[in-house]
């Protein structure tokens, strides 16, 4: 085959990709989104919804931080939320790898990856402020504050209640409305 | 280049299977580029912050990727079904499925026979390919094949059906030689709540299903389905009329998930059918052909537990218990598999991580032989299986290319012991891109039919001395008990990318070098001719006498052309390249029996609100030697949600032609069909 050919082959491709007719741009209502992006926003909204004791003091103007623990696809989708501000604070996302490595924190999001490790991290974050939130099964069970649940397609939460109130935090009446179950 | 010559070379050019593909490939290229364009506002801004609350407990999301993960990490030839795609095709049976999935030839021998293989040797008792359902292996000791009619569950609860073509990693055991199929059922958390579906059809007759799945105590859930389908028959090849090969099942089933600790998992579950299938007998002593109907039922019970130690280390035990039985015309079989399964991994330093396993498998069988021209070999056989494998994954440099060695070790009643190594390495220079090679030894061990077959079936006049005049004949085929395990080293090599977010490309190639495989060497006439009837038999004795050498190319793409329009292509080659026997023997016309080309291309639309319009157009090469004909087939299915939780779909099948046949009968003389235009309709309800 020589360049000629070849040539006019290539552009008899093109041709007919390009008259290829493309079907209307119907308007389809999406609905859809991906789980992580899902679960990035609830965090965001969390952040309006639950009272930290020290939000009547002075660090009202404070950076809410979010500290994520672990490797999960929700690093990527925390960037949509990050820089934001909710509560007039602006949202700041940490990664840590340890819960040692923990610093100040308002909440903090325990990854899948971290499940065998649960009780410990639980454990040394009980006396603090912290909301913990996580996809991990039974997690609000385990005695994790808010953990996601997959119902047909959705994501829920479920609510430990105690736990919350136990570290000092106050989750408003409305988000416990909406949780699909709340432990005491 | 006049005008006239120009437009003569397109029109050749159009007719090519291959040109045909490029161009709509790149139409759909350029259409996601465009769209893409235009979207990358859309996406970035998908703001969920400015979604209430309420609202986004109703978005209903697309669950990642333990697909992607798993097929970013896997060094082999990976295709994923998901759940998804199971639905959007509207295909009602697991090897109708199949037929997406590049590198896999699947054929329609009648309404309730398939011929499914990997990468050639494709036939009814495909023999080179290991399937299974949720750990439980479901191939019959007697050809090593798969009984297809007897593996079905509900659809709707698959959680994905995973196919690696090639020998696989080293986890599982002989027989995985040119591909694993592994059907994954959801976990009962996942399917809780009620699912009715129900509906009827031209050949999908008339189906209904009923799954209930509830939360038990704080941390297990139970589901439980009762399933029932009627499937009409092929159709005859010179009438088109129906024939004998309809059949219908019932199948019920549990699965139950626990999560007794945060670091124990358990699994218990368990199915029971019972199917009647109607078969006509041809070709039979006497040139007579009869009507039979086959019962065939079994069950099975699965205990798994599996207990985590931390991100890198687990341990899973396995022991299933599996019982079938069928009574065909020609052979009786009831059939006890116990099998246990141990599975441990542990992170060895910080660059490695080694996974071992242990098994044990005892099949009892009892054989009945109705009929005089088949037997195989004692009625009764004890076959014990003890396996062993061990896999290492080194991390040569962190993320970025890993060599994962291995082997496993078998001893089986037949062959004693048998190792099959095998060692592969992937290189991801970015997160977008993944390069893998592979070399690997597999072997089949010979089955039960192979051992002791003796299997008479009428064959051609022939014509021997001191006789006038042509005479029939029967072909003999006859089994071998010193038979070696076939072998198969493979080269393998494959290509990922992820060009853009909305493209994805899977690429794999192979050279497969198989020896002493089975195949029949034709020995000397025996003629029969004292009887009033002449005849004489034509014995051909089954050996390891062929060596044969394949090589074949796999392309699987998938393209979001527009947020609502999802196309998936996948391409098949399969070439082969030599075969040889030794001492005489015929080796059957493989190039001929398996379609150089496949074509599979699905698009997906969701149209307006909750309409959904599904396509799916297949191409196969012909089969010479059985000569059949190369087809163009069409799949299609509207689907409408008019209320939450009810979807009511119109599938139609084959569309484009009136009655094409894919297969042909093989070793037992079964009435060739061959399939027609069909269409069904189907509610489910979910509450």
């Amino acid at each position: 085959m020589n360049a000629k050919k070849l040539f006019i082959y290539l552009l008899m491709m093109v041709v007919t990709g390009l008259l290829c007719p493309v079907p209307p741009r119907v308007r389809a209502e999406s609905g859809q989104a991906g789980e992580y992006q899902v679960k990035a926003a609830y965090l965001y909204h969390f952040a309006k919804y639950v009272e930290w004791p020290a939000d009547t003091g002075a660090n009202q103007l404070a950076p809410l931080t979010i500290s994520v623990l672990g490797k999960s696809p929700i690093s990527g989708a925390l960037e949509a939320i990050s820089g934001q501000t909710q509560k007039n604070r602006r949202i700041v996302i940490v990664f840590i790898t340890r819960i040692e490595e923990l610093k100040a924190c308002d909440i903090l999001f325990v990854c899948a990856s971290e499940r065998p490790k649960l009780e410990h991290i639980l454990a040394s974050v009980a006396s603090r402020p912290i909301l913990t939130v996580s996809d991990i099964k039974h997690f609000a069970a385990s005695g994790g504050m808010i953990g996601f649940v997959s119902r047909q397609d959705r994501i829920h939460f479920e609510i430990n209640q105690r736990a919350s109130q136990h570290s000092g935090l106050t989750i408003s009446a409305q988000l416990l409305k909406l949780a699909t179950e709340v432990i005491n | 280049m006049t005008i006239r010559r120009m437009h003569a070379l397109y029109c050749r050019l159009l007719r090519h299977p291959g040109f045909a593909l490029a161009c709509l490939l790149l139409s759909l290229t350029t259409v996601s580029w465009q769209a893409h364009a235009d979207s990358v506002q859309e996406e970035k801004g998908v703001n969920l912050t400015n979604v209430s609350l309420e609202d986004l407990m109703n978005m209903t999301v697309t669950s990642v990727s333990r697909t992607e993960q798993t097929m970013a990490n896997a060094a082999a030839a990976v295709f994923v079904i998901t759940n998804e795609d199971i639905r959007r095709s509207g295909v009602t049976s697991i090897p109708e499925a199949l037929r997406m999935v590049p590198g896999l030839e699947v054929a329609r021998i009648d309404s309730n026979k398939w011929a499914v293989s990997s990468r050639g040797f494709n036939g009814r008792f495909a023999s080179k390919m290991l399937v299974q359902i949720d750990g439980r292996t479901v191939y019959n000791p007697i050809f090593s094949g798969v009984f297809w009619d007897a593996q079905d569950t509900v659809l709707e609860d698959v959680e994905r059906i995973e196919v690696i073509r090639g020998p696989g990693a080293t986890m599982w055991g002989s027989n995985a030689v040119n591909g694993i199929i592994n059907i994954i059922t959801k976990n009962a958390g996942d399917t809780k709540g009620g699912l009715l579906s129900a509906g009827g059809g031209t050949m999908e007759r008339g189906f209904g299903t009923a799954r209930f799945g509830t939360q038990l105590g704080d941390s297990s859930s139970l589901r439980f389905f009762v399933k029932y389908l009627d499937r009409a028959g092929m159709d005859d090849l010179q009438t088109g009329q129906e024939a004998n090969n309809g059949w219908n099942s019932i199948r019920g089933g549990f699965r139950l998930d626990a999560e007794p600790s945060s670091r124990d998992t358990l699994t218990f579950q368990g199915d029971y059918y019972d199917e009647r299938l109607k078969e006509t007998y041809v070709n039979q002593p006497g040139n007579s052909s009869f009507d039979y109907t086959t019962p065939s039922s079994g069950g099975n019970l699965l205990a798994r537990w599996k207990r985590a130690f931390s991100d890198t280390d687990d341990l899973t035990l396995q022991l299933y218990y599996d019982r079938a039985e069928e009574s065909y015309a020609v052979l009786g079989e009831q059939r006890d598999t116990v099998d246990l399964d141990l599975q441990d991994r542990f992170a060895l330093g910080s660059l490695q991580e080694v996974i071992w396993g242990a098994g044990y498998r005892f099949i009892r069988e009892r054989l009945q032989f109705p009929s005089p021209t088949l037997t195989v070999g004692p009625n009764d056989a004890d076959n014990n299986v003890y396996s062993f494998f061990v896999q290492d994954n080194i991390s040569l440099v962190p993320d970025q290319l890993n060599l994962i060695i291995g082997s496993k070790f078998e001893h089986n009643d037949y062959t004693g012991f048998e190792v099959q190594p095998n060692a592969r390495l992937i290189w991801t220079p970015t997160t977008k891109q993944s390069v893998w090679l592979s070399v690997s030894r597999a072997v089949r061990t010979p089955s039960r039919g192979e051992e002791y077959l003796s299997l008479t079936t009428p064959g051609p006049l022939v014509t021997i001395p001191g006789v006038p005049q042509p005479i029939p004949s029967q072909i003999q085929l006859l089994g071998s008990t010193s038979l070696k395990a076939e072998e198969l080293i493979a080269y393998e090599a494959g290509y990922r990318v992820v060009p853009t977010e909305l493209i994805t490309i899977d690429a794999a190639t192979f050279y497969n070098v198989y020896r002493q495989l089975n195949i029949y060497l034709q020995e000397q006439p025996v003629p029969n001719l004292s009887s009033a009837q002449p005849t004489v038999t034509l014995p051909m004795q089954l050996g390891n006498y062929g060596r044969a050498q394949t090589f074949g190319f796999e392309l699987a793409a998938e393209v979001k052309a527009l947020p609502w329009w999802r196309v998936k292509l996948a391409y098949t080659y399969l070439q082969l390249l030599s075969k040889e026997a030794d001492q005489g023997a015929t080796f059957p016309d493989v190039k001929g029996e398996n379609p150089h080309n496949q074509v599979s291309l699905r698009s997906a639309m969701d149209l307006y609100k909750d309409v959904e319009f599904d396509l799916w157009l297949r191409y196969v090469d012909a089969l010479r030697d059985f000569n059949i004909g190369s087809y163009v087939t069409l799949d299609m299915r509207l689907a409408w949600r008019p209320v939450k939780n009810l979807e009511l779909a119109l599938v139609g099948q084959n569309l484009l032609h009136d009655r094409q046949q894919e297969f042909v009968p093989q070793f037992i003389n079964t009435q060739p069909t061959a399939i027609g235009r069909g269409m069904y309709g189907k509610a489910t309800w979910r509450f």
